[in-house]
């Protein structure tokens, strides 16, 4: 009996021939599929036209910048839409045109104004009207005036240095810049302005000179409420739309610009529009001035004398100008912000203090009969040495559970020897005698991945998700973030790209996917950067995610790059829930960095619980020495994964290892089972990263051994007695230990394994190697911080002592263990005065 | 000179396509590129989305706001009139 009526006209079907259907419903079809062969017919033919549609539109070509000047129609952002409007291409490529109304919420479109002529009358006289009144304020803005002209020249010099001062500071008087240019840009600004009226007063025509007025006055008193909220759902909406293909780039239109307002909630404009407090008196004027084509002198004067603040505005090529201003200019208040200094010390600690760090239990010592086995997945992260360093430099002890054993481990590059084979990385082992405990032995287990060079680095597609909230506000934080991201740019290949998206509020594209080559507007869209809101993480990863498989690179680094203080405080706030969601993200093959900022609400915990689950790693910015080591001295470490779910487990021969402890690593352990199971998530290894894991041994025959209890266990009631270990093969009777090694291909899905046995030579100290002792005394300086109960007789002193041995300075690069050296002086100055 | 082996024929022939394939293919391509064009915004925005991002439904339905069963119908529409409309062009 066929309950299902379904003509070959049935959207089901579609549904069902591109995949999207649930299991129930698919079998449901294929049922009906089975009874009726026309369907099938139907549904072949489906597939097929959408092979086709895929294979068009995967062939169809980038308009190219020359292109987009001749099309110019208007479009700032690739996820701006269009009119309509046709341009003679040749037939391979795409008419800039035909964009979608669909962007915007339908229900804009029964308000599209339709007669811009009326725009221009009514334009021309709010022109007039503040014309006026800026003529009356002429002076004030002279002096200001000329010391800006001043300072947007030494700004527009050097680019970085501009992206850095005019950031925050430049406020921009512009007679240097042809009065078209401005005309265009104000259009575009006034657009962006107009646009908000709609939104915040009334949505139709006739109100918007009144409506950008009432603004405007609103604005000046206390603007940040009203256009903050207009804006923001400005950029929600688009936000929602953003995710566009690479296409739809296109210039900034010149005229009439007053018939895309619907469309042209400019994203970054809107970001930044949101952000900040009063929009100068001048936008708008000098919007509906160049509207009306009739007012550009008076728009051109009103504009040199408002007070417009540029984003390190470069110089004016015709076209470029436009586009980077229409991403570049900035709607923001007068007073010029403090501007941070790249060596400002850490303010001192919030007075409320709502960082959280996970507790941490220290792995104890089990025995080898009992426990053969000990699981870990290995960890790249890096986030505690940085974050312990800034606690020492500020002159505070950390919290213990800060303290994670082998973050301070893995930030020092040992140098095991790297990879000769297929495999990605290569293991290193040693023993020798520990030095903190008469009797026992450390094992250094050792894992260095292969090396890629800069320029052998696949092409990056990166998308930076940045908290712009308002904790984020503070020297420390998105100044930081800022300088990071500029230190970035300058880094990447003219063939990587870029995108910004931030959540705060609503989440929004301050930047869609730009390649470098445009580098421009990419630190132009950094610098627009400003805190404000709440913050919204689950919207802003969604987007993130969403623009990175966009424009999914094949062979490429695909990777969303967290910039945060940790703190999502709206929308899916509970860390179960955001962890669950970024573990949904990991599996669409696009990797992460958490990249955590700040303090007094470094929410350490969840950010690492979000890199473990979503294939990344986790590390803390603590200064622009860290920024640089991060993003660009060791830029392929952090961009390319060389293996995904890395998992050692080691086997201890119980004839000669009576007990053993893992040293740190401890949220890291898997159960034994967790080793061959593929589904099993676990940590991802970088280009070149060295990963550094240490065991404590209590070898057989030892007095300590002697002096262990086995730790009690019920005798198993329905089995025979748990079995007791069975002779050693005497071939394997020498071994210590073997180590195993599971790893994936990035993009693959199996795992495959290397096995490496270690026997002991009885190495004592003093004659291990150099970067044996020096990891031996960072793990004892991470116990002794901790307060381990497993930290034996050690104290700082020894630590430092073992230190110095292992140090030698004409071998530092980037004097990291130099560094490591103060910080140990540091912590026995206090510890001494606790 | 040698005679071919058993099966060494087939290996011989190149596996790419033959040069007035390969222009065929490009002109196919573009003739749909052009009927894209001509899709309503609503529509082409949707086919762009799951044929050039490899978004599926609820994604799209997510990023433009519209209901799954509304994207669903969307998509069903444009491919339906695509390959009419791809079928009346070609003679």
């Amino acid at each position: 009996m066929n309950d299902f009526s379904l003509l070959p006209d049935d959207p089901r079907l579609t549904a069902y021939a591109l995949g999207e259907l649930d299991p129930d419903e698919r079998a449901a079809i294929e049922a009906a599929l089975h009874h009726n062969p026309a369907l099938a017919r139907a549904v072949d033919e489906i597939r097929r036209t959408g092979q086709q549609l895929e294979a068009a539109l995967a062939a169809e070509a980038f308009p190219t910048p020359v292109e987009r000047s001749a099309a110019a129609n208007g479009k700032v952002y690739p996820f701006e839409t269009d009119t309509p409007t046709p341009v003679p291409v040749s037939a391979n490529e795409r008419p800039a045109s035909a964009g979608s109304d669909s962007y915007l919420p339908q229900r804009r479109r029964g308000k599209l104004i339709r007669f811009p002529q009326f725009y221009y009358l009514v334009g021309g006289v709010a022109a007039a009207g503040f014309a006026v009144m800026v003529a009356l304020h002429r002076d004030e803005f002279e002096v200001r005036e000329i010391a800006r002209v001043e300072s947007l020249r030494s700004a527009m010099q050097k680019r970085g240095e501009s992206a850095r001062q005019g950031g925050e500071s430049v406020v921009v008087a512009l007679p240097s810049i042809p009065s078209t240019e401005l005309a265009a840009d104000a259009a575009v600004f006034g657009s962006a302005l107009v646009a908000s009226a709609p939104a915040a007063t009334s949505p139709t025509a006739p109100a918007l000179a009144p409506g950008g007025l009432s603004l405007l006055d609103q604005a000046r008193q206390n603007a940040s409420g009203v256009t903050l909220s207009a804006f923001e759902n400005r950029a929600a909406d688009v936000a929602q739309t953003t995710v566009r293909s690479r296409e739809r780039e296109q210039a900034a239109r010149a005229l009439p610009a007053v018939n895309e307002i619907q469309t042209k909630a400019l994203r970054p404009g809107s970001t930044r529009l949101a952000a900040t407090g009063p929009a100068q008196p001048i936008t708008l004027s000098n919007a509906v001035g160049a509207a009306s084509g009739v007012a550009e002198a008076k728009a051109a004067q009103a504009l040199t004398s408002g007070s417009l603040t540029l984003g390190g505005m470069p110089s004016p090529g015709a076209l470029d100008a436009r586009y980077a201003s229409g991403g570049g200019l900035d709607l923001y208040p007068g007073p010029p912000r403090v501007r941070p200094e790249p060596g400002l010390p850490l303010t001192p600690p919030v007075a409320s203090n709502t960082e959280a760090y996970s507790f941490i239990r220290d792995n104890a010592f089990l025995t080898a009969t009992q426990n053969p086995l000990s699981t870990f997945s290995v960890d790249v992260d890096t986030a505690g040495y940085s974050n312990l360093r800034r606690f020492l430099t500020s002159r505070r002890l950390p919290p213990p559970d800060a303290v994670r054993i082998e973050e301070l481990l893995n930030y020092f590059p040992f140098r095991y020897s790297g990879p000769t084979g297929e495999a990605p990385f290569a293991v290193s082992l040693e023993v020798a005698e520990s030095p903190w405990a008469g009797g026992h032995q450390l094992v250094r287990i050792g894992l260095k991945g292969r090396e890629i060079s800069a320029e052998a680095r696949p092409a990056a597609n990166l998308v930076f998700l940045i908290d712009v909230s308002g904790s984020m506000n503070q020297p420390n934080k998105l100044p930081l973030v800022k300088e990071s991201l500029r230190l970035l740019v300058g880094k990447l290949r003219p063939d990587d790209r870029v995108s910004l998206v931030t959540y705060a509020g609503n989440s929004g594209l301050a930047l869609p996917s730009t390649p470098v080559a445009r580098s421009r507007e990419i630190l132009e869209a950094v610098e627009a950067l400003q805190p404000g809101g709440s913050t919204n993480g689950a919207m802003g990863i969604h987007l993130a995610y969403d623009i990175a498989k966009a424009n999914f690179m094949g062979e490429g680094v695909n990777r969303v790059i967290l910039c945060t203080d940790g703190d999502f405080n709206v929308g899916v706030t509970g860390s179960g829930d955001l962890v669950r969601l970024i573990a949904e993200k990991a599996k669409s093959k696009v990797f992460l960095t958490v990249l955590g900022f700040g303090m007094g609400n470094l929410k350490d915990g969840t950010l690492e619980q979000l890199a473990d689950k979503g294939n990344g790693h986790y590390g803390y910015i603590d200064n622009r020495r860290e920024a640089q080591r991060m993003l660009v001295d060791d830029l392929t470490s952090t961009l390319v994964t060389i293996a995904k779910d890395v998992k050692i487990q080691v086997e201890f021969n119980p004839a000669k290892v009576a007990s053993y402890r893992l040293i740190g690593y401890e949220n890291r352990v898997l159960a034994k089972e967790d080793f061959a199971n593929d589904n099993v998530d676990a940590g991802e290894m970088g280009a070149g990263h060295t990963v550094t894991a240490l065991y404590e041994i209590v070898p057989v025959g030892s007095a300590a051994a002697a002096k262990i209890v086995p730790a009690e266990v019920d005798e198993l009631r329905y089995q025979a007695r748990l079995a007791v270990a069975d002779a050693v093969p005497s071939a394997l009777a020498n071994e210590l230990l073997t180590v195993k090694v599971r790893y994936k291909e990035p993009q693959g899905d199996e795992s495959r394994k290397l096995e490496f046995p270690l026997a002991d030579a009885g190495k004592s100290f003093a004659s291990a190697s150099v970067d044996f002792r020096f990891a031996a005394a960072v793990a004892q300086f991470g116990m002794i911080l901790r307060k381990s109960e497993h930290r034996g007789t050690a104290t700082l002193g020894h630590v430092l002592a073992w230190a110095l041995d292992s140090v030698n300075p004409t071998d530092d690069p980037r004097g990291y263990r130099a560094e490591f050296l103060d910080l140990v002086r540091q912590a026995q100055e206090l510890v001494r005065t606790e | 000179m040698k005679r071919f082996e058993d099966g060494q024929m087939e290996r011989v022939t190149a596996a790419e396509p033959l040069p007035g394939r390969a222009l065929e293919q490009a002109e196919t391509q573009a003739a749909i590129l052009q009927l894209i064009e001509c899709l309503p915004p609503n529509q082409q925005e949707v086919v762009r989305l799951k044929f050039q991002n490899g978004f599926s439904y609820k994604e799209i339905s997510r990023i433009t706001a519209l209901s799954v069963s509304n994207v669903g119908f969307l998509i069903h529409t444009a491919v339906a009139r695509l390959r009419t409309e791809f079928a009346a062009q070609r003679p």
